[in-house]
């Protein structure tokens, strides 16, 4: 699975160094439940102290619904 | 240009050898959820008339134009149908025969002569009908005389017809609902089930009990976002954009800490914007305001003037039906200050807000909007 960050700003030039404002975050790819942005992710949901927003991102993670188009692609 | 939303029309197409009093009964239920309805009635149809072709032709012709006058005046092609009985065969053989020139939402066939194995799949795929509600009476005996018709003297009546409203459509789409009752040809049309028909041709407008749950989600998701970013609550915002009027826009009620009201009317292009780019892209897209201008954005100024000036900051998250792989709302999550993980937006942390976002919300959120597609309800809790 590939998660990769696309510029969306038009305005910005690509040999430009200003940073871009504006992304798409593309998922691609067969679905991997142990792909490292997720890892990142999860500790993430961590911080939220939510144990509800906890379960339900395990709960995605485990179906791979949420990133259901990568799995379709 | 025209900032008012689409009409949302709803034909009710009455069958043979009645006046169609149901019809009137539904109107306040469609009324309850901002529903226009649309009445066609032709006066009493006999069965000879039915079963004769010229006159069966000669009533389709003038529903087909009904139609289409209809939808030249509401100033929308697209309708919603509920129809019975010889209606059902009226609605779609005009949808068939004029191949484009409108098309259906929502339709909710009762009592059902549509052949059983009319092709839904090409009809979802050419946008021709959104979604589709089958309402089977399993005693219904009327649905089997046209049935018997059609398929063994149809030397006489040519005609092209089935008993779907006793037995299911031979297809099965994600989009094609079924449900029955033990019954006869007209025992659908009760109040229970006009409030259902209601709630599944309002979709995405969302239902008091759903809305109810969805905004607790989208509620607790603020909380949990802000507590993650470092933020505090109330400069943190969250609100759900679905197609609704031929644009996408503020589900009503379907928001938490949105208080700045132009905000409510935002109309949204597909592919305009980080909420146009998620809808259209299927992926998360996030956009922060440096100075005074949103870099990048393809609103226009109509649009932008709208937003709260202080806004900085706009994740928007793409929520897809399991069952239909299709898109069917975007979640944004926004605010006031850009928190730290968001200050470079093509930085890993970016990313990785992103996808914790997209995981935390979509899971509690999907389920309550697939059975307000279906006009169903949500499962009460047992104890």
């Amino acid at each position: 699975m590939e998660i990769r960050m696309v510029p969306m700003s038009t305005s910005v030039p690509a040999d430009s160094e200003t940073e871009p404002e504006f992304v798409m975050v593309e998922l691609s790819g067969p679905f991997d439940p142990e792909n490292a942005v997720l890892r990142r992710a999860r500790q993430l949901v961590l911080e939220s102290g939510s144990p509800e927003m906890l379960e339900s991102f395990e709960a995605a993670v485990k179906s791979g619904a949420f990133l259901a188009k990568a799995t379709e692609d | 240009m025209s900032l008012i939303p689409k009409p949302r029309v709803v034909v009710t197409i009455h069958g043979i050898q009645t006046q169609g009093k149901w019809q009137k009964n539904i109107t306040p239920y469609l009324a309850k959820y901002g529903l226009v309805p649309y009445h066609i009635d032709y006066g009493w149809f006999s069965v000879l008339k039915f079963l004769f072709p010229i006159s069966r032709e000669r009533q389709l012709d003038r529903i087909r134009k009904e139609l289409r006058d209809l939808v030249d005046r509401a100033g929308t092609r697209r309708i919603s149908v509920i129809a019975h009985s010889f209606g059902t065969f009226l609605a779609m053989e005009a949808l068939l025969r004029e191949n484009g020139t409108f098309k259906y939402d929502r339709v909710v066939l009762t009592g059902s002569i549509v052949p059983r194995d009319f092709d839904w799949k090409d009809a979802f795929a050419k946008r021709w009908v959104t979604a589709v509600r089958n309402e089977r009476a399993t005693s219904d005996w009327v649905v089997g005389i046209a049935d018997f018709a059609a398929h063994h003297l149809r030397w006489i009546f040519w005609l092209q017809a089935g008993d779907s409203g006793r037995e299911r459509f031979i297809q099965e789409a994600p989009e094609l609902l079924d449900d029955f009752v033990v019954g006869s040809h007209s025992e659908t049309h009760n109040a229970l089930k006009f409030e259902q028909w209601a709630r599944f041709i309002a979709y995405p407008l969302l239902p008091g009990d759903i809305l109810e749950r969805v905004w607790s989600e989208l509620s607790a998701f603020r909380g949990a976002v802000a507590t993650m970013l470092g933020e505090a609550p109330d400069k943190v915002r969250v609100n759900m954009f679905a197609p609704i009027g031929g644009a996408l826009r503020i589900v009503p009620g379907a928001c938490a800490n949105m208080t700045y009201a132009p905000e409510l009317d935002l109309k949204i292009e597909l592919g305009h914007g980080a909420t146009g780019a998620a809808f259209s892209k299927g992926n998360p897209c996030i956009v922060t305001k440096q100075g005074e201008f949103w870099s990048g954005s393809s609103l226009p100024e109509t649009e932008l003037d709208k937003l709260n000036p202080s806004l900085k900051w706009v994740i928007a998250l793409p929520v897809r039906s399991a069952s239909r792989k299709v898109t069917i709302c975007v979640i944004n999550v926004d605010g006031f200050n850009i928190p730290e993980k968001l200050r470079n937006v093509i930085s890993q942390d970016a990313q990785d807000v992103a996808i914790a976002l997209l995981g935390m919300i979509v899971p509690r959120v999907e389920p309550c909007l697939e059975v307000a597609f279906r006009g169903e309800y949500l499962p009460e809790l047992e104890v």
